[in-house]
This record gives C-alpha cells, structure tokens and sequence, in this order.
C-alpha cells in the first residue's frame, strides 16, 4: 500500500475524500427530500436531473467506448482492461439510478413507470433504457468475472446488446429535453446528439483522469502510458463533436425567433461566463491546447489527466446552465404571458439560487459514491485479467 | 359516448377583475380549517387560471388581460411526455390528472408550451375543497371543474370561473353545437399558438373582434 510523507495509506485518504463527498449526496437528498424547494415554478428540473442525466451519459460513454476498443481494435491493452472499465461504468450508472428516485416527487409511485407506460414519452422509455442498460451491462461484467472469452459468440451478442441498449439511452435522455416544443432552446434532434457525443468525451475523460488509479495492478507502466494517449486521442475527436453539436444548435437557435433572445444571453449576456468560461474554456480550448502537445510528449501525463478533469467539469457546466437551465428560463421568455405573470410577481429564480440548491450537492457527492463504489468492486471483484472469483465469507 | 367541450373568454368583456381568479381558488386551491382559511404563498400562481396583462409588445392593446391555464389540448404535450399516464385526456375532451398515478416527474411541467401547470411545493392544513382540488406536490391544472360535471351527472356543468364572470366574458358549452362551436367556426374565437399543432379547446375573442 502506497503511503504519503506522513506515512498515511493513501487509499485511505482517497477513501476518506470519497465518503465525505458520498456524505455531501447524503446530506443534498435528505434535504431536498424534506423541505422541497417553494419556488420552483420556473426552473422544474433541477440540478439532480441534471445529475442523473450526466452520470447515466458519461457511464454510457466509458462502457461503450470498452465495447468499441474490444471488439474493432482488439489491443492486449483493451482487453485486459475491459472488465474494470465495464465495472466503473456500472460504479457510475448506480449513483446517477439513486439520483433518479430521489428526484421524482413520489417515488413510492415509480411502478407506474411500468404498469402505465406511455410509448409516447420519452421520460417512459428511459425507464426502460435504465433497466436494460444497467442489466445488460451487469450480465456482460458477470460473464467476463465467470471467466468467459469476450470473442465468445454469447459474450458479443451481450456486449452489442449492451452497446445499442447504452447509445439508445443516451440519445433517449437528450430526446427526454429534445422533444419539448415548449422550451425552444432544447427542442430539436440537437439535443439527442449533444448528449450521445457528450458520453463519448465524459467516457474518455472519466478514463483518462481516473486511469492512474484504477488501472494500477493491471497494466505495466508502459502499457498504461499507451491506453493513456488512445484516450486522449477519442477524448479530442470527441470534444470536437461536442462543440460541432453545440455550434450547430446555437446558429439553429439563433435563426428561430423563439430562442433567439437566448443566444444574446448565452453569448453576451449572464449566461455568457458559464458558456465562454464555464465550458468553451475547460471543455474545448483546454483539450484541444493541452492533448496534442500531451501526445507528442511536450506535456506529461498531469496534462492529461487535468485536461480530462477540465472537460467533465466544463461539459457539467455546459449540461446545468447554458442547458438546463438557460432552457428553462428561456421556456418562459419565449411566452410572453409566463413573463408578464413573472414580472408582475417579482419572480425569477437566478442561476444563483439554482446553482445553491441542495440538488447541486447531491450532484456533486454522487461522485463520492461512485468512487467508492468503483473501490469497493476493485477489492471484491476479480476484475484484473487472470484474477479468480473471491469467496466472500460474510456469515460463519 | 360524452359530449366535447370547450370554452372561449372574450377579452373584450373581461374588464381584469380577477373575479374568476378568486373564483378558482375558493373552488379548487383554498382549504378551510375551523375558522382559518389557507392558500399558498403566492396563491394567484396557484390558481388554475392566472391572470397576467400583456404588455404593447404583444401588439394588443396594452393592459390587454390574458390568462394562463390549461388550453385542454386535443393534442397535449403535457399528456405526450406523461411517462405513466397520470395525464390524460377524458371522453369530453378535458385534459386530466390522476394524482394516484403521478411520480413527481415534471415532465408535463416542462413540456406545456402555454405554462399552465405549476407544481405547489409546500404543504396545507385543512380539508381540500373538492376531491380534484391542489394536491401539494402535483402539477396541479385546471380540469374545468371536474367534480362539477360529476355532480352535473351526464349534462352540460359550468366552472367556477364561468360562473363568477359579472360580465360573461367567459363561455363554456359543448363545441359541436352551441354558441362556443359558432365562435369558433366563424373564426371569431382562435386559439393560443396554433403554430404548435396542440389543437386546443380554450379559445380566446382578441380585442375589436366582437362576438357577433
């Protein structure tokens, strides 16, 4: 075990960090679910949907970018890697479900999702999406833990399944914002694609950050450098996707009468810091500076890793507030009854106050909680290549 | 099979008194406990026909009086993005919600392009006024008095809001053939958005159009 100057186990530090933050969710559900917000007429969807929304995506994106690494490329690097990279795509999924019935008003009530599906709601289909995504990828994680070959026929099958199920889901969640005539700023096939190339670059970040870590034990150092720099390659085309998207949805916007006033906010007014500094600055420039030079060996691996960090933490930003958010206060703008109702009241609700909501620090820990978890998998599971499965001795 | 309805405010006779405002919310909103009445903070945002005033840049006249409320849609959004059918459209064509079903998603919330659902977040004392009033913790609507029209039996009921209005500007029959279907049919009473394609049963006489 791995100490600091001051002799402390590091994993017992990183450990410590996870459950404060775990702690943090803790603290933002409990009270999000006991004294609900008064006002939250103008902004319905809050940040804990955005949370299960980026956690569900960027889950997505790192096991589907496993699937694709496997079975197009088939590298020894890939492969050995496959299972812990399918185990942490499901150590992130979990906290992004939990995220989900703490956000709905009755969760007692979510059978309905099921026993009254409405086939034209794209909020019913991600019911659906969520269970055979997460099942999918469970089965997937147990055939590999039970020692089977990923060439295996039965084991392509799943992970194709498992692949279409999570790319569907992705582009499911996006459609859940996309297909709202209401708010202008979402609507459209825009939204489903913003959010399937947003899972490929939360994907390859997760990876890329997190790599040093979760990898060490499986990959010499050599072949973690190599798996390094392949992220980085997908996380570059992949943010360039993302701002392909978000280029093509802003000059949409701007052309539509409706939501045109928002693409003044967003460039040029107080939506404009958390676009041009909250993601354009971390989620585009700083990939697109920083990873070439990282990958002609000018920067070492901290510029990856930072980097990769940089475009979670600006694609978050871009996904609450020019997004969400912007959206949602645009719904209103583009009405102009809503906006004398507002006015008449004295009511608004600023990017402050919906940015200072418990919802945001059950977003936040709910990274605790995959670390933790994504932990706890790497010492109970036999998830390196050549590991057998652990006979756990709960009960004597 | 029942009767569609639908209902057209001429805002031409709507002088802005606000008395279906207050109409609705004793009918639908408020709750009496003993002697003490309650209703939410901000209780015009909770009743389910909202009053605001549309400024010039409406191109109306100005301090033309509007309403937000459930446009009762043939092809409603809000009943689209419903994920477990707890919004629903019933044999006359109103627009309802089944609280027993509800999860709290807020889809229906999000996705009316008229604002008419507003979720009350906070909590009331007292009995509820009718067995369809404000639930807290629902996207709460107008449902043209539903429990009027089950008391009406089978007949035409009329809402609350329809009832209150001193000045008939607010009119509720069957669309097919009365006063309200006439309105419509000569053009004089249009609906909200129509660009949309939601096909609502709310319509409204713009100002200087007259009834005829």
């Amino acid at each position: 075990m791995t100490r600091t100057e001051l002799g402390v186990p590091r994993a017992w530090i990183f450990l410590a960090a996870s459950l404060a933050l775990a702690a943090v969710m803790a603290f933002g559900v409990a009270t999000y679910r006991v004294t609900p917000p008064h006002e939250q007429q103008t902004i319905p969807w809050g940040m804990m949907v955005v949370g299960y929304v980026f956690l569900a995506i960027m889950s997505g994106g790192i096991a589907d970018s496993a699937v694709l690494r496997v079975y197009l490329k088939g590298k020894a690097v890939d492969v050995k890697t496959f299972r812990r990279s399918l185990y942490t795509a499901l150590a992130v999924l979990i906290p992004g479900i939990i995220l989900v019935f703490s956000d709905i008003l009755h969760p007692s009530r979510s059978y309905w999702f099921y026993l009254g599906f409405n086939p034209k709601s794209r909020i019913a289909w991600n019911a659906i999406l969520y269970v055979v995504y997460g099942v999918l990828l469970a089965l997937l994680l147990v055939a590999l833990i039970r020692g089977r070959d990923p060439r295996e026929p039965l084991v392509k099958a799943l992970a194709a399944a498992m692949f279409v199920s999570s790319i569907n889901l992705e582009m499911n969640l996006g459609m859940a914002f996309g297909s709202n005539i209401a708010v202008p700023v979402w609507y459209g096939v825009y939204s489903g694609m913003l959010f399937v190339t947003a899972a490929f670059a939360l994907g390859a970040a997760w990876e890329l950050a997190t790599s040093r870590a979760r990898l060490a034990g499986i990959l010499e150092a050599g072949e973690a450098a190599e798996r390094d720099k392949d992220y980085a390659v997908e996380l570059i085309a992949a943010v360039l996707a993302v701002g392909f998207i978000v280029l093509w949805g802003v000059l949409g916007l701007y052309s539509w009468g409706l939501a045109s006033s928002y693409v003044h906010e967003l460039t040029a007014g107080r939506l404009a810091p958390f676009f041009w500094l909250g993601y354009v600055l971390p989620a585009l420039v700083a990939p697109l500076a920083l990873l070439p030079s990282h990958l002609q060996g000018r920067l070492g691996p901290w510029a990856a890793r930072l980097t990769a960090l940089l475009v979670i933490l600006g694609l978050a930003v871009l996904i609450a507030v020019p997004y969400s958010y912007g959206g949602q206060a645009h719904r209103l703008q583009a009405l102009e009854t809503y906006a004398a109702l507002s006015s008449a009241l004295g009511y608004e609700e600023s990017v402050l106050a919906y940015l200072l909501s418990p919802e945001t620090a059950a977003f936040l820990g709910a990274f605790g909680l995959a670390l933790i978890l994504d932990y706890a998998g790497a010492k109970l599971l036999p998830l390196a290549p050549g590991e057998r499965p652990r006979r756990l001795l709960i009960f004597k | 099979m029942a009767r569609r309805v639908a209902m057209v405010i001429d805002m031409n006779s709507c002088v802005g008194c606000m008395a279906c405002t207050i109409a609705c919310l004793r009918e639908n909103v408020a709750r009496q406990d003993g002697a003490r009445v309650y209703t939410p903070e901000q209780s015009v945002f909770y009743a389910r026909t909202k009053p605001v005033h549309l400024g010039r840049e409406s191109g109306l006249p100005e301090r033309t009086p509007m309403f937000i409320q459930c446009q009762h849609c043939d092809n409603a959004p809000c009943a689209a993005a419903c994920p477990t059918g707890a919004t629903y459209i019933d044999g006359r064509g109103v627009v309802r919600l089944d609280t027993g079903r509800c999860v709290g998603c807020r889809a229906c919330v999000i996705a009316c392009p008229y604002g008419a659902r507003t979720v009350y977040h906070g909590s009331l004392s007292g009995e509820p006024p009718n067995k369809y009033a404000l639930e807290p913790g629902y996207p709460d609507k107008c449902n043209f008095c539903a429990h009027r029209a089950e008391e009406a039996g089978g007949g035409l009921w009329v809402p609350a809001c329809v009832e209150a209005c001193a000045f008939k500007a607010r009119i509720f029959n069957y669309i097919d053939d009365s006063k309200v279907g006439e309105l419509v049919k000569n053009g004089k009473a249009v609906p909200l958005l129509p660009s949309f394609g939601t096909r609502p049963k709310l319509y409204y006489i713009l100002p200087n159009k007259g009834r005829g």
